[in-house]
């Protein structure tokens, strides 16, 4: 390591287990926003970001959340391989100050591997307020490292962490050699493979002690690769000694090992930690509420309704524009409409059409800029101020530990369809917007309920469709407009909940699986950060606008040629001579059997083949294709009865995802087989739903 | 998750069929049902 010494340049690692605050941690040094979440092991990938310190360039590797190194999970042997292969000069691991004697555990394995460790202490501030004190400098006298306080919230000890790293890395701090853990009884046949291996130490590229420990524990990876390398007689040698372990205490050896080190772990830190009384929470009481049976689940769908009243009303003024206009203040209504964000946004983009087109004067290039790409990528935009409102409340949720509640008590309920209470949170964003609801299911850890989930929210009904819905409903004396949004929503979640049934159910016969299971950390409720929670919004955002915008902008710009370009490819001003026309009436035959007539059910057509790119869009299609100024007139023109209105709006809300939904359903499912059933299965049920709702509708 | 054998786990709450919540060194866990009927203890006074 002397030449390291002159290195300008240092790979430092950060390790910790899932909600010792790594992520946010992370965040803070490299000043990369990355998804903090309360879940655990939310942080599936690796990330890496750079930073400069004391003229070093630092190059950070952010390593998934892991509880130890024992169980060989995906995660735990991305981390330890790459702890292993000497690339990192120094591996900070981070312990929560709450939990010191459980998230230490991680640090004790680590220090078995490398000498090179930092170990930091994290929410250094909260543990002051659970009356926790920790003495960090005899912590670091009995273990040979670095031992620094952090705060995320305060961003103390930040520095210090980084300078105690950058130590480490340059050979100033550190142990020399990996710790050495005293397993008393169990030495003798630890030293006994440390011997057998010991012959072969030039062959072996690990610490000798580390993999006789490891080999002892049950380490399959381990032990093929001493197969490979020393012979299938050592390997069997190996294995002779672990099974005498196992009749001479009546253990399995992994389980002896661990509970050695957790005793070394009580030594370590037993008088180095006080603990002051610990205050109650203030919200012990509240919290405890979430547990209850019946308030529980009540509490928590009242918390989530009233979050989508606000973001709905700040959006799109319902429902508030609606209740103020039965109660007769029709001018307070329209208020709310014209100056929510949506009214707002929708306005600046036409302004920004109309002078593109005022300026530049009418061309075919300036109709595809002004009314191709502008309203096409403005009408995903609208959507983003919802998902900001949306996320903010979510990060609030999370970040003060109220959400994992929530999750707990809504398991109940949502395992009758199959569901953990994991899924509450993707559900609740779909309301908003199936994109980021889609995303949301990673913190999901069954990935057949991911899948299953993946497949099935694209049924609840985003915002877009609700425009659609309140469009139709607008159409439709007041009682029966509400009827018509109440009977929208109704019919998705319906839909929603039986599919879930229906795939559990197959699932549950093919593997036999039993009830979804839930294993979620309750943090200790907090007042949420305001950094944290900003870093929550950015994210969904940004993944929103970079994976809708990207798709939308291209598809408007098809979509756009579809309409003004006839068969003949000559540009056209009739959409009815349209190259999209065509396929209308190729596939107007879908909407007879509720009794629309041909002439008319190619456009109804027109606007369904529109709403898959974007569901918001058929309003606009439909008041394009009939030459109206309104949602109302147009459908007013297509002479559609009520029993056609309803059995139409079900179809629409439930017959496709859109495009955006579609891709982000197959880069993360990474299966056309998955995004492909996706759409036959919505097709098929809005379909049957759709001829239902007509049938039904008509008898009464 | 820090339910290692010889630990000592607080039940908080345990209602209904719903999920059990046990503090486990100063940590609430919320288990399934399934999870938790394969975890074997033995009450210790208190």
């Amino acid at each position: 390591m002397s030449q390291s010494a002159r290195k300008k340049e240092y790979e430092i690692a950060i390790i910790g287990q899932p909600n010792v605050g790594k992520s946010t941690l992370f965040n803070i040094l490299t000043g990369r926003r990355a998804h903090v979440a309360n879940w655990p092991g939310v942080t599936v990938e690796v990330h890496e970001g750079e930073t400069e310190f004391d003229g070093y360039r630092i190059k950070l590797v952010d390593l998934p959340g892991i509880y130890g190194f024992s169980t060989l999970s995906l995660e735990e042997r991305i981390a330890r391989n790459y702890i292993l292969s000497g690339r990192p000069d120094a591996v900070i691991v981070l312990v929560d100050s709450l939990n010191p004697e459980r998230t230490m555990y991680l640090a004790i394995q680590a220090l078995e591997m490398t000498g090179k460790i930092v170990i930091g202490f994290t929410k250094s501030d909260a543990a002051h307020a659970h009356g926790i004190h920790i003495n960090y400098d005899l912590i670091s006298k009995r273990l040979g490292v670095p031992v620094v306080p952090v705060s995320a919230a305060t961003l103390r000890g930040v520095r210090s962490l980084l300078r105690a790293a950058l130590d480490v890395a340059r050979g100033k701090a550190g142990r020399k050699k990996p710790l050495r853990i005293d397993y008393g009884e169990l030495e003798p046949h630890v030293s006994s493979i440390e011997s057998i291996l010991r012959e072969f130490e030039e062959r072996l590229e690990y610490p000798i002690r580390w993999m006789a420990l490891r080999l002892l524990e049950g380490d399959d990876d381990l032990y093929k690769y001493v197969k490979g390398v020393c012979g299938e007689t050592v390997a069997e040698e190996i294995q002779r000694i672990r099974e005498e372990v196992r009749k001479i205490f009546h253990r399995d050896p992994a389980e002896l090992l661990a509970r050695k080190r957790f005793e070394y772990l009580r030594k370590i830190l037993g008088d180095a930690i006080v603990r002051l009384e610990i205050k109650k929470g203030r919200f012990e009481g509240f919290t405890k509420l979430f547990y209850r049976p019946f308030i529980g689940p009540v509490l928590s769908i009242a918390i989530l309704l009233g979050m989508f009243m606000i973001a709905f009303t700040i959006n799109t003024g319902f429902p508030l524009n609606i209740l103020l206009d039965s109660l007769g203040m029709h001018g307070a209504a329209s208020a709310v409409e014209e100056y929510s964000i949506g009214g707002l946004m929708e306005k600046l983009f036409s302004w920004i059409s109309n002078w593109i087109i005022n300026t530049f004067g009418e061309s075919w290039l300036t109709d595809l800029i002004a009314n191709g790409i502008i309203s096409g990528v403005g009408s995903v935009l609208i959507f983003l101020p919802l998902i900001m409102i949306v996320s903010l409340f979510l990060a609030i949720l999370e970040d003060s530990g109220i959400a994992p509640r929530m999750a707990v008590s809504l398991h109940g309920p949502l395992s009758k369809i199959g569901v953990s209470g994991h899924a509450i949170f993707p559900m609740t964003m779909s309301l908003g917007c199936n994109v980021p609801a889609i995303l949301a299911t990673r913190a999901i850890p069954s990935r057949s309920e991911r899948l299953r989930l993946m497949i099935t929210l694209p049924f609840i009904p985003c915002q877009a469709r609700l425009v659609v819905i309140l469009a139709f409903a607008s159409s439709l004396i007041s009682g029966y407009g509400a009827l018509l949004v109440v009977l929208g929503y109704v019919v998705a979640f319906l839909a929603f909940a039986l599919v879930n049934k229906v795939l559990y159910m197959l699932e549950k016969r093919k593997t036999g699986r039993k009830e979804p299971e839930l294993v979620l950390e309750l943090p200790p409720i907090h007042r949420p950060l305001g950094r944290v929670i900003w870093w929550h919004v950015w994210d969904s955002s940004k993944h929103f606008l970079k994976k809708a915008g990207t798709i939308i902008f291209a598809l408007s710009i098809i979509l756009w040629f579809m309409i003004n370009v006839s068969p003949s490819l000559t540009l056209t001003d009739n959409p009815a001579e349209s190259i999209a026309a065509g396929f209308a009436h190729f596939l107007s035959p879908i909407v007879y059997p509720i009794g629309i007539s041909p002439d008319k059910a190619w456009i109804v057509a027109f606007a369904l083949l529109v709403g898959f790119i974007a569901k918001e869009a058929v309003i606009e299609t439909l008041t394009i294709l009939t030459g109206t100024a309104s949602a109302q007139q147009a459908l007013f023109l297509l002479g559609l009865t009520v029993p056609q209105l309803a059995s139409l709006t079900v179809f629409i809300v439930l017959y496709v995802p859109c495009i955006a939904t579609l891709a982000v359903i197959y880069s993360e499912s990474r299966s056309i087989k998955h995004t492909l059933a996706t759409i036959a299965l919505m097709l098929g049920i809005a379909y049957i739903a759709m001829l239902i709702t007509y049938g039904l509708s008509l008898i009464l | 998750m820090g339910l290692t054998p010889g630990v000592v786990v607080d039940v908080v709450m345990n209602i209904g069929r719903g999920p059990i919540i046990i503090r486990v060194m100063g940590v609430e866990i919320a288990l399934g049902r399934g999870i938790a009927r394969r975890i074997i203890v033995e009450p210790i006074s208190t």
